[in-house]
C-alpha cells in the first residue's frame, strides 16, 4: 500500500514525542474529574433528598460533552497551525516541492497526520462520554453519533489550522490566525447575527445562516436535542429574526455539517493553491 | 541540456532577474558566481521548480518547466544553501522519507540509501539523529538526499560555504566523482577558488543578468590576454621605462618596486620583440610575463569592483620622474 510519506514520517516523529500522550492524559484527566465530581455531587444530593433526578445525569452528560468540545476547539487548530509554517521556516517545504510530491499530497499528508492524532484523542474520550449509560437517558447510538460529529468538526478545525499555516511563515502567527478564524466562526458570526437582527423584520435576517458554519452551534444543537433541549436552537434563531421552524432549523445539524465540510474543502484547496509555485509568484516569496 | 531564456523575476518592485539567459550542456560542471543579491538563489529556485519566472522560459531537455513538471522533477536534484532539519528523525529515516517522496520504497530504497551514505562516508551515522550531525555531515547528507532518485542534473546552492577545509576537499572530490559519472552539475558558490578548481564552465551574474559566460579555460585565457605584462628588473629601471615609453603598443605603465607593469596592446610576436629589445639594450631583465588571470580578478572587473585592482599608473604624455 502506498502510504503518504508525510503521514508515515509524522507518525514516526509523534511516537518519539511526549506531546500527544500528555495531551491525551491531560484532557482525559480534566473530563474524568468533571464527570466523577459531577456524579458524586448528584449521588450525594440523591442520598440527601431521597429523590431520583435523572435529568441531572443528562445535564452532566451535556456539560462533559461540551467541555470536551471546548478542549477540542483549543487543541485541534494548533495541531495543524504549525504544519506548513514550520516546514517553511525550516526550508523543508521547498525540498518537498522539488520532489514528486504534489502540493495536494503534501497537504493531505499533513492533514491526515494531524487527523490521526485527533482520532487517538477522540477515542480516548469515548469512555468518559459513555458514563451516562450507567444511569440511562442516553443511548450508545447517541454517543456514537456525537463522536462522529466531533470527528467531522475536528476535520473542519484541522483545515482551518492548515489554511492559517499555509498563509504564514511564522508558527506563532499561524496559530493565532487559526484561533482567530475559529473564534470568528464560533463567536463572531452569532454576535454579528444578533447585532443585525434589529434591522430586519422577522424572517429576513439571512446573516443568521452564518450559524451553519459555527461548529459550536452544531455540537450544541446536537447535545441539546439529545438531552431534551431541542427548542433552544429555535429560540436562538427567533432572537436573530430568522424564520423559526423552517427546514434549515429542523435539519440544522446535517446541513451545518455539510456547510462546514464544504468550507473545510475550500480552505484545503486554498492552502494547496497557496503552496503551489505559480506564475506571478506566491505572496510570501521574498528576495533571497 | 538546461536552458534559461530571457528569464525575468520580480519581488514586488524589485527586479531579481532581468532577462537572464544561460545554457548548460549535458555533462558540464557549471559554476555560477555573482555578488550578494545578484539573483543567484532566485535563478536556482526557478531551475529547481520552486519558483516560476514572471517572464521567459526554462527548458530542460526540450521540456518546458511547469508543463511537464513531474517528469522534470525526476531529472533534478536540488541542494539548497540551508539545510532543512527534521527533529526526531534519524539519518536513514530522513533518506527513506525523501526516497518515498520519489516513490522509491522497500529494498530498492534501502540499497540506494546504503550506496549513497557510503559515497558520502556517512554509513556509520545511519542511526544518528539528523539534527545531531555536524554542518559538514548535514551538507553531505543533503547531497545524498538530492541524489536519492539518481537525477541527471544536480543543482547546488553554496554547497561548500561554512565547511572546514577538510570537508570542503572531501565535498569537492565527491562532486568531481559525480561529474565523472556524467551528471550535469550546476554549482553556485562564493568561494571562487572552488569554482576555478572544479568547473568546466562558468557564468557570472550581476544585477539579474549574465555578464560573462563560457568555458572556464577560454574565459581565463581571454582575461589573461587583457592582463598587464610584468617586467621584473634587476637594475636600471629608469632606462627600461624610457625604452618602454617609446613603444606605441604600450598604453600605460606602472611601477611597484622592481616590477614594471605595462598595458601592452600587441600580439605575442610583438611581446617577444619587446623582450628582445630590452635584452639587446643591455638591460638586466629578471622576468617578463603576462600577469595570470584569476577568477577573483574577472569577478571584480565584471561586477564593478575593477577599480580596486588599479595601482599607481602612468599615462602617455605625463612627465617621467625617473
Amino acid at each position: 500500500m502506498n502510504i503518504n510519506p508525510i503521514l508515515k514520517r509524522e507518525i514516526m516523529v509523534q511516537s518519539r514525542s511526549l506531546r500527544l500522550p500528555m495531551l491525551v492524559s491531560g484532557i482525559n484527566l480534566l473530563l474524568f474529574m468533571t464527570a466523577l465530581l459531577g456524579m458524586f455531587g448528584i449521588l450525594s444530593r440523591m442520598q440527601l433528598l431521597a429523590e431520583r433526578e435523572y435529568g441531572s445525569f443528562l445535564a452532566l452528560y451535556g456539560t462533559v460533552v461540551f467541555l470536551a468540545f471546548i478542549l477540542l476547539l483549543f487543541v485541534t487548530p494548533s495541531l495543524t497551525a504549525g504544519s506548513i509554517s514550520m516546514e517553511r521556516s525550516m526550508e523543508t517545504l521547498d525540498l518537498m516541492l522539488t520532489t514528486q510530491m504534489s502540493p495536494l499530497r503534501i497537504m493531505t499528508g499533513k492533514l491526515s497526520a494531524s487527523a490521526f492524532s485527533v482520532c487517538i484523542l477522540l477515542c480516548s474520550c469515548i469512555p468518559v462520554m459513555l458514563l451516562p449509560l450507567v444511569y440511562g437517558g442516553i443511548s450508545f447510538s447517541d454517543v456514537a453519533a456525537l463522536v462522529l460529529v466531533f470527528a467531522l468538526e475536528a476535520l473542519v478545525l484541522l483545515c482551518i489550522g492548515l489554511f492559517a499555516s499555509s498563509l504564514s511563515r511564522n508558527t506563532v502567527r499561524a496559530t493565532a490566525g487559526a484561533y482567530g478564524l475559529t473564534a470568528a466562526l464560533c463567536i463572531g458570526f452569532p454576535v454579528l447575527g444578533l447585532l443585525l437582527s434589529p434591522f430586519f423584520r422577522t424572517g429576513g435576517n439571512y446573516f443568521a445562516c452564518l450559524l451553519l458554519l459555527n461548529p459550536a452551534a452544531c455540537v450544541g444543537s446536537m447535545v441539546a436535542e439529545q438531552t431534551g433541549y431541542g427548542e433552544l436552537l429555535s429560540e436562538i434563531f427567533q432572537r436573530m429574526s430568522f424564520v423559526p421552524g423552517n427546514a434549515l432549523v429542523r435539519f440544522f445539524v446535517p446541513v451545518s455539517l455539510l456547510s462546514q465540510l464544504a468550507l473545510a474543502f475550500i480552505l484545503l484547496l486554498l492552502s494547496v493553491v497557496d503552496i503551489t509555485p505559480k506564475r506571478g509568484g506566491n505572496r510570501r516569496e521574498r528576495k533571497s | 541540456m538546461l536552458r534559461m531564456e530571457n528569464v525575468k523575476k520580480f519581488y514586488g518592485q524589485v527586479c531579481a532577474l532581468d532577462g537572464l539567459t544561460l545554457s548548460i550542456e549535458d555533462g558540464a560542471l557549471y559554476g555560477f558566481v555573482g555578488p550578494n543579491g545578484a539573483g543567484k538563489t532566485t535563478a536556482i529556485k526557478i531551475m529547481a521548480g520552486i519558483l516560476y519566472p514572471d517572464e521567459g522560459t526554462v527548458t530542460i531537455d526540450d521540456m518546458e518547466a511547469g508543463a511537464e513538471n513531474r517528469r522534470l522533477k525526476r531529472r533534478i536534484g536540488y541542494v539548497p544553501d540551508t539545510f532543512g532539519v527534521y527533529h526526531n528523525l534519524k539519518v536513514s529515516e530522513y533518506m527513506e522519507f525523501f526516497a518515498a517522496c520519489y516513490q522509491i520504497n522497500g529494498l530498492t530504497a534501502r540499497k540506494r540509501i546504503a550506496k549513497l551514505l557510503g559515497l558520502m562516508n556517512l554509513s556509520d551515522r545511519e542511526d544518528f539523529y539528523v539534527d545531531a550531525l555536524s554542518r559538514g555531515m548535514k551538507q553531505k547528507l543533503s547531497l545524498a538526499r538530492a541524489l536519492i532518485h539518481d537525477p541527471k542534473i544536480l543543482i547546488l546552492d553554496e554547497p561548500t560555504s561554512g565547511l572546514d577545509p577538510g570537508t570542503r576537499f572531501e565535498f569537492k572530490q565527491i562532486i568531481g566523482e559525480l561529474s565523472e559519472q556524467g551528471k550535469t552539475i550546476f554549482i553556485s558558490s562564493h568561494i571562487l577558488s572552488d569554482i576555478s578548481e572544479l568547473c568546466t564552465d562558468i557564468g557570472i551574474i550581476d544585477q539579474g543578468h549574465i555578464v560573462m559566460s563560457g568555458r572556464l579555460n577560454e574565459v581565463m585565457k581571454m582575461v589573461t590576454e587583457q592582463n598587464p605584462i610584468v617586467i621584473t628588473m634587476a637594475a636600471r629601471i629608469t632606462e627600461a621605462i624610457r625604452l618602454l615609453k617609446a613603444q606605441p603598443q604600450v598604453r600605460s605603465l606602472s611601477i611597484r618596486g622592481n616590477d614594471i607593469r605595462i598595458n601592452y596592446n600587441g600580439s605575442q610576436r610583438k611581446e617577444a620583440e619587446l623582450l628582445r629589445m630590452l635584452v639587446e639594450a643591455g638591460l638586466p631583465v629578471r622576468s617578463f610575463s603576462r600577469e595570470k588571470g584569476s577568477l577573483e580578478a574577472i569577478f571584480m572587473q565584471l561586477t564593478g569592483h575593477g577599480e580596486e585592482r588599479t595601482i599607481l599608473s602612468w599615462e602617455e604624455g605625463e612627465e617621467d620622474e625617473y
